[in-house]
């Protein structure tokens, strides 16, 4: 059986830690001169790399010489411990072993000094490893592109990276021991407190925020939050101020685009490029093809592009995406089944990421029907002229035919008058065609029209003064019962060129000894001129017919031969370009009555000029 | 003695023609509107020609010598198409219904020529 010295002396002699025992040799002067190895164990042999034979009984000193450098004042280090009566603890590397040891020397009494040394090889190596990372966090975090912050449970600043503080326009040191809500928006101070709450509890959040910089400049951030230990956690501040006012304007210029989408006189429609189905229309378009919701609309494309087929309106969408804009006269085909003409454009533009076909159509109907009609204008113009045109011809034929036949010169010359009175009639059709065309000129231009202020009882008065002579020839009675002034916005020439056509047509169809009655009253906002006579009257079917060109009644041709049927339609003309109508009843007696509207002029006070 | 047809609403063209072709030897009947132009067909007089002028006051020229051509008694009848219009579809009776068309303003020697290689 060992006793307890025994078995005490066996475990230090296994301990995995060097170990040695040592007793301190005195001067006489009372200083230590030395320190003596009793004992050393297994591990003390091999770590110096000397046997216990080769070393107890020597002293410190003298054995440092030949045992393996550990790279520490051992001498230094046993002394001090003395001195101070406690425990000494040092780290030390041997550059031989490539090994780092912690050498204790430990104070035992007075004479009596234990060395141990452990190796923290391992744990060293951890330890700078750990430095190592954490020097290299705290470089990383220093350099982050982000605001990185740590705050406490309550929201208090408590650390703080460059780019956090600066990005905030802060110093770090003005910057800790704020609170995070005191860098948030008046309005979003709540909103902080609500990520506090949730970082406490769920221990992370992700949103985004407007926080305000210490220059009171709005500005705003990723925030992700973490919990770096119980009582701290961890945000991080990407600023996306850049990005959300791009975004900002991007909605801006969207909600511009679907402004002019809306709001433009033009009917727009967005076609997928490849399908050439219809993706949005505006309020135009659908208002135009006769729809009352998008979704009808989309249903009906394939109707829509009709009477053209579908694949050829198919192929002015695909030619645009492939060649670019594209502008052309298309029919269309409402829900109702009119037809409408419009001028389109097309072009590509970039919806959301995808390339649509934009077309934009202006309704060109009434233009086209102008058109139309100019060209029925003219074929009128040419079949008027052809007809005296054909009686010159034949007279010269028959001339001819006389004078060969040596008939005598009466009949030719008799002939030759005719000729002479269909040249007349040509020249007549001819001004009139003229005054038609100046007329459409100067409508389509506003030009030559001289507008002002005038009274029209006034013209009125003139051109009936102006038609007595004619009238009384036929002894007709021209009657004029006129109420007030009434004053009107107009050309006052082109004016008395209607009333004067008006009241010169009465003439020529009342029958001598008989009365024409003209009038003026104010009726609301209008003036009404009547001419009323006691002709034939006007054939029921033709009462619409007489203001169209070159249209002339039966009774007319009787009447006045030379009449080209232009009159009343130049009237129409002018008197539209007034803002008033014309018209024509028969009278319930005998005879018909003409009607001219326009509209009463009011001066900014509202009264009457 | 030929019997020639007019039908035009023009007065000096009518005149004229009529004094013509009376002195070429036809009688010559003349319709200034469609009214009378159709009762002119429904008559019994034998007509051996009519020029018509398709646009006149009343029933068109196209219903003038639809007219004709269904009426029996006028079977085989030249007719000559008179206009100062272009040609077009609207106004135009089918090109089978009529023999020849002058566009005013034609030379009534050239109709004459017509007429009499029509006739005869």
């Amino acid at each position: 059986m060992l006793s307890e010295a025994e078995k005490y002396n066996l475990f230090l002699e296994n301990l995995p830690d060097a170990h040695a025992s040592h007793r301190v040799i005195w001067s006489e002067a009372g200083n230590a001169l030395n320190f003596e190895f009793i004992s050393v164990n297994k591990a003390f042999e091999e770590l110096i790399g000397a046997s216990k034979e080769e070393i107890i009984g020597k002293n410190i000193e003298d054995v440092l010489s030949s045992i393996r450098y550990l790279g520490f004042d051992w001498f230094g280090l046993c002394e001090k411990a003395l001195s101070e009566k406690r425990r000494i603890l040092v780290e030390t590397y041997s550059e031989p072993l490539k090994r780092w040891y912690e050498v204790t020397a430990l104070y035992i009494e007075d004479n009596y000094l234990i060395t141990v040394l452990r190796d923290i090889t391992r744990h060293k190596r951890i330890e700078n490893q750990l430095q190592e990372s954490q020097t290299l966090l705290r470089k990383y975090i220093d350099d982050a592109p982000m605001g990185i912050h740590v705050i406490d449970t309550e929201g208090y600043i408590v650390d703080t990276n460059p780019r956090g503080f600066r990005l905030l326009g802060y110093t770090r040191k003005n910057l800790i021991g704020l609170n995070v809500c005191d860098i948030a928006d008046n309005n979003w101070i709540e909103y902080f407190k609500y990520i506090l709450q949730k970082l406490k509890s769920f221990g992370y959040a992700s949103t985004e925020v407007l926080a305000v910089t210490s220059e009171e400049e709005k500005r705003w951030f990723d925030l992700y939050g973490v919990n770096l230990n119980k009582s701290l956690h961890l945000i991080f501040f990407i600023d996306i101020t850049e990005r959300k006012k791009t975004e900002e304007n991007l909605q801006k210029s969207e909600e511009k685009f679907r402004t002019l989408f809306d709001k433009s006189s033009n009917a727009i429609m967005i076609h997928d490029k490849d399908t050439g189905e219809i993706l949005d229309a505006n309020e135009v378009a659908l208002k135009t093809y006769g729809y009352n919701s998008l979704e009808e609309l989309k249903k009906d494309t394939f109707r829509q592009e009709s009477p053209y087929s579908f694949n050829e309106a198919l192929e002015k969408i695909q030619k645009t995406y492939l060649e670019g804009p594209q502008q052309f006269e298309w029919l269309s085909m409402t829900k109702n089944a009119d037809y409408i003409w419009e001028e389109v454009r097309t072009n590509v533009i970039n919806i959301d990421g995808e390339e649509c076909v934009l077309g934009t159509g202006i309704n060109i109907t009434e233009r086209k029907q102008l058109e139309k009609n100019q060209r029925h204008f003219i074929q009128l113009c040419a079949h008027e002229l052809r007809n005296p045109m054909t009686g010159i011809r034949g007279i010269f034929s028959l001339v001819r035919k006389r004078l060969a036949k040596g008939q005598p010169s009466e009949e030719a010359t008799k002939f030759l008058g005719h000729a002479e009175r269909e040249i007349d009639r040509l020249s007549n059709i001819i001004n009139q065609i003229m005054e038609v065309f100046k007329e459409q000129a100067e409508q389509s231009r506003e030009l030559n029209y001289k507008w002002q202020v005038l009274e029209l009882g006034e013209i009125l008065s003139r051109v009936v003064i102006a038609a007595q002579p004619m009238s009384s020839n036929h002894k007709i009675e021209l009657d004029m019962n006129v109420e007030d002034e009434i004053w009107i916005n107009g050309d006052p020439e082109r004016l008395e060129d209607v009333l004067r056509n008006l009241i010169s047509n009465a003439v020529k169809f009342t029958p001598d000894g008989r009365k024409i009655v003209i009038s003026m009253q104010t009726e609301k906002d209008w003036a009404v001129i009547k001419v009323q006579d006691e002709g034939v009257g006007i054939p029921e079917e033709h009462l619409h017919h007489v203001f169209k060109s070159f249209f002339r009644s039966e009774n007319f041709i009787e009447k006045d031969p030379g009449g080209m049927g232009l009159g009343l339609y130049l009237s129409k003309e002018i008197i539209s370009r007034h803002g008033g109508s014309i018209w024509a009843e028969n009278n319930p007696g005998r005879g018909s009555t003409f009607y001219i509207k326009l509209p009463i002029y009011y001066s900014e006070e509202g009264d009457w000029q | 003695m030929k019997r020639i047809l007019v039908v035009d609403d023009e007065p000096s063209i009518v005149m004229i023609m009529e004094e013509f072709l009376s002195e070429e030897g036809y009688e010559v009947h003349t319709a200034m509107d469609g009214d009378k132009a159709l009762a002119m067909v429904d008559s019994e007089i034998p007509f051996d020609l009519a020029l018509v002028d398709l646009r006149i006051p009343g029933v068109s020229g196209k219903e003038i010598i639809h007219k004709i051509r269904q009426t029996s008694r006028l079977e085989g009848m030249p007719i000559i198409v008179i206009t100062g219009f272009e040609k077009n579809s609207e106004d135009f009776p089918p090109e089978n219904s009529y023999q020849s068309l002058f566009t005013k303003p034609f030379m009534l020697e050239d109709i004459l020529e017509e007429i009499q290689r029509l006739s005869n």
